[in-house]
């Protein structure tokens, strides 16, 4: 072929007309990158000259120090200082943390914080942002434009001024006392000045073999599913496997816990041969003979008419000593108040407080714990062989619901008003923007796609799982990346609502130290990473879901 | 047929017709769309529908598998009557194929998913059984070796292929062609007709809205002719094209096969 010979001119043809070169498209582009290289060469250069004559102006007390025996100026130590103690109080942290403690367990405190509140925040983000997109998108006129109000304020309004607002209106100025807590829609969670609180699963010991049957149960509504299946496929006819997969599963569950509960007896608690106590049903024998009752269910039919007044109720209520937040606590008081005994808790930190206060007789009637803590505290004792101890049931799980005693909920777990004002304002915020991509992925996808769908009988559920979102997401994957970004690196907006966030726990630092370079160095590296991470994960997810073209 | 006889809902007719459409209505805010369309189609039969653009051609064939909502009259497939019920709606849905214009093929899935799809997902076949059907037919459309592929690596008349493929392999009784060769290089179309033309053949009851003239003379049993919503003239592709009667059809005619 006569076409194979002629290959594409080299970049140094010559032209019959000679180009002058101030229109010449080659030599434009060439000048162009030199000058471009000569503008950033030149802001790196006033960048790195000001930071070293700012370093050398602070001097020793900033990024140098006095390193070795040598007693040698050095950068080697710049941040030795962060072993010395942080002496400063952080208001909420998941790891234990005192004052005592060194900058970098500060600093870890703080780093989990952030970590804490960016992921919290990632996940609701997620979800009321998609509600909120495909709200906007709805058929009803009042939905959609509730949607869109919200939306459009949110998003036209900065970050801070709505923390602001959040923390110090609407939280502290708004909410109840904590005796006056707020109990939406009657959920056993309570919303104060001190916080939210709510309430959480305690597990016993019991709970590693009940674990096993949920696993052992997730497995065998698998093999449920595909036998099932196999057996549809031969015979043509459908049935109706969810069911009774579903079934089994809580079938076998249900199994576990009974297994789990009848077979561990590891819970118990202390109480005098006086009392005359050998199991928990002669609790009630004793309240009986305390209230002079003829049955402890009586009790509040007593009460009620007048036969018993509270004060004697509570003079008579049977004193439990516990460890502070203990699960066996937990445990006893929801059998205590199942059988209706009154009774009223002591908690103490460390076992060995609650031995001491309950050899004082005035101040338990019973010890709760588990049996191995119970038999070396009793060892404790100098009359150790007049107390016994007596076996209580124990489930896998249970409920740890808050209650209100004194002047503080006890039970349960408590978000702070701070982790609060910023969960939610970082959550309400970033969702107004995640619900404008969800929207746009949506619709994205054009109609044909779901009247295709449509007219191969795919039911509306099967639509939009296996059509209508696997195209929409290779749209809102990206966008939602640099979302999820904005969500971690505004968590650093903490400072303003009090929340102690990395970015807080950094700047306290460089206050006290009076060393401002190595924390910002720090900070940076930080959410550097935490982006690098988040992008890695989703370029990775990105990359499953593309579609393939020619 | 006698039309004053009273319509009820839960009438299943056995087998004459397997569409029956009585006095058909649809709306689009105040445009009235459709005007009272009486079709009854037999088992089997190939009906090609013809008509100016806006005559309301695409909109009828989109209420019979209830794309559309028609909001007043009549219509009854394979026994079934379509009304707000879901369940009768996917029931029809089942047997009732439709090819589009633009193809909509799933760009997100294999030629081979996009077909298999529908057959695991709503007639709940095994991989196994779907894979072979859907392969038979891949085979029959003549595009066996593009199973792996995705359909944007796929030239247009290879993807309408592949849509009427993903159609059959659910097994319908009834197809619907709305204008299935208007988004097609002229050198594709033949590809496709030659595909319908096998189909027509086949047992099916079909109902194409197309233009292609040729097509409908060679096999069309009934000829349709639509304009403003209602249906001006019907008759067999000889006499349609040879003689007709309609002053509208006249010109409709004479304006396309002079063209």
């Amino acid at each position: 072929m006569s076409e194979s010979s002629h290959r594409p001119p080299s970049s140094t043809y010559t032209t019959h007309e000679r180009i002058p070169f101030w229109r010449d498209g080659r030599v434009l582009g060439v000048l162009a990158q030199i000058l471009f290289v000569i503008v950033v060469g030149s802001v790196i250069y006033w960048f790195i000259s000001n930071v070293a004559a700012n370093l050398s102006r602070l001097g020793d007390s900033q990024f140098v120090c006095l390193y070795g025996t040598t007693e040698q100026w050095s950068y080697r130590c710049a941040f030795d200082f962060l072993s010395s103690e942080a002496q400063f109080d952080i208001s909420e942290s998941i790891i234990p943390y005192r004052t005592s403690d060194s900058y970098w367990q500060a600093i870890r405190v703080g780093l989990l914080n952030t970590v804490k509140v960016s992921f919290v925040g990632i996940i609701l983000a997620t979800i009321l942002g998609t509600v909120a997109g495909i709200a906007r998108l709805s058929q009803n006129w009042l939905v959609r434009n509730i949607a869109k109000t919200y939306i459009d304020i949110i998003r036209n309004t900065p970050l801070l001024l709505q923390l602001f607002f959040l923390y110090f209106v609407v939280l502290l100025l708004e909410l109840p006392a904590v005796n006056a807590a707020l109990q939406p829609f009657g959920l056993p969670v309570f919303i104060s000045q001190r916080g939210v609180n709510f309430p959480k699963v305690v597990t016993l010991s019991s709970f590693a073999i009940w674990f096993a049957f949920i696993v052992l149960a997730l497995i065998q509504a698998q093999f449920l599913w595909m036998y099932l299946g196999a057996r549809e496929e031969k015979t043509g006819k459908t049935s109706s496997r969810l069911f009774w997969c579903v079934l089994s599963f809580f079938i076998v569950v249900g199994l576990g816990w009974l297994v789990a509960s009848s077979t561990v007896h590891n819970e118990g608690f202390l109480v005098s041969r006086a009392a005359r106590v050998r199991e928990f049903s002669d609790l009630e024998s004793l309240m009986e003979r305390r209230l002079r009752l003829d049955n402890i269910r009586l009790l509040d039919e007593f009460v009620e008419r007048g036969r018993l007044s509270a004060e004697e109720v509570s003079a008579a209520a049977l004193l439990v000593c516990s460890v502070q937040g203990s699960p066996s606590e937990v445990n006893l008081t929801a059998q205590l108040r199942a059988a209706g005994i009154p009774y009223k808790v002591s908690r103490f930190a460390r076992p060995d407080q609650a031995i001491d206060a309950y050899a004082e007789e005035a101040t338990c009637d019973i010890f709760v714990a588990p049996k191995a803590t119970l038999a070396a505290e009793r060892n404790l004792l100098e009359d150790s062989a007049n107390h016994m101890i007596v076996p209580v049931r124990e489930t896998p799980a249970r409920w740890a619901v808050p209650a209100l005693e004194g002047f503080n909920f006890v039970g349960g777990s408590r978000m702070s008003l701070e982790f609060t004002a910023l969960l939610v304002g970082l959550v309400v915020y970033t969702a107004a923007f995640i619900a404008e991509i969800v929207r746009a992925g949506i619709l994205s996808v054009g109609k044909g796609q779901s009247e295709a769908a449509r007219a191969l009988g795919l039911s509306e559920g099967q639509r939009l799982r296996l059509i209508v979102l696997p195209q929409a997401l290779r749209v809102i994957i990206p966008p939602l990346t640099s979302q999820y970004l904005n969500l971690t690196k505004n968590s650093s907006l903490a400072l303003a609502v009090a929340y102690p966030d990395l970015w807080r726990v950094m700047s306290i630092i460089g206050n006290q130290s009076g060393r401002s370079i190595q924390p910002i160095i720090l900070t940076a590296l930080t959410y550097l990473t935490f982006s690098i991470v988040i992008s890695l994960f989703l370029n990775w997810y990105n990359k499953r879901i593309q579609l393939v073209e020619r | 047929m006698t039309t004053t006889e009273p319509i009820t809902t839960t009438r299943r007719l056995t087998g004459e017709y397997i569409i029956e459409c009585e006095n058909v209505h649809k709306w689009y805010g105040d445009f009235h769309a459709l005007k009272g369309i009486d079709l009854h189609v037999k088992s089997g039969e190939v009906i090609v529908i013809i008509g100016p653009s806006g005559s309301g051609k695409s909109t009828f064939i989109r209420c019979l598998n209830r794309l559309e909502e028609h909001q007043e009259g009549e219509i009854v497939v394979d026994g079934i009557t379509l009304s707000y019920d879901v369940r009768n709606i996917a029931e029809i849905r089942r047997e009732v194929g439709m090819v589009f214009q633009q193809f909509n093929l799933f760009p997100h899935l294999t030629v081979l998913e996009n077909v298999m799809l529908a057959p695991i997902h709503v007639r709940k076949w095994s991989r196994d059984r779907a894979e072979e059907t859907a392969m038979k037919w891949l085979m029959r459309v003549g595009i066996p070796e593009q199973a792996n592929k995705y359909p944007g690596q796929l030239s247009g008349g290879q993807q309408q292929r592949v849509a009427i493929a993903r159609t059959l392999t659910m097994e319908p009784k009834i197809l619907l062609f709305d204008e299935p060769t208007s988004a097609l290089d002229p050198e594709m179309i033949k590809e496709v007709l030659d595909v319908m033309r096998d189909l027509a053949g086949g047992g099916y009851t079909i109902l194409a809205v197309t233009h292609e003239m040729g097509f409908a003379r060679e096999v069309a049993d009934r000829v349709i002719f639509m304009d403003a919503g209602q249906i001006v003239e019907e008759n067999i592709p000889e006499n349609f094209f040879s003689n007709p009667k309609n002053e509208r059809t006249k010109l409709f005619l004479s304006q396309i096969l002079h063209h």
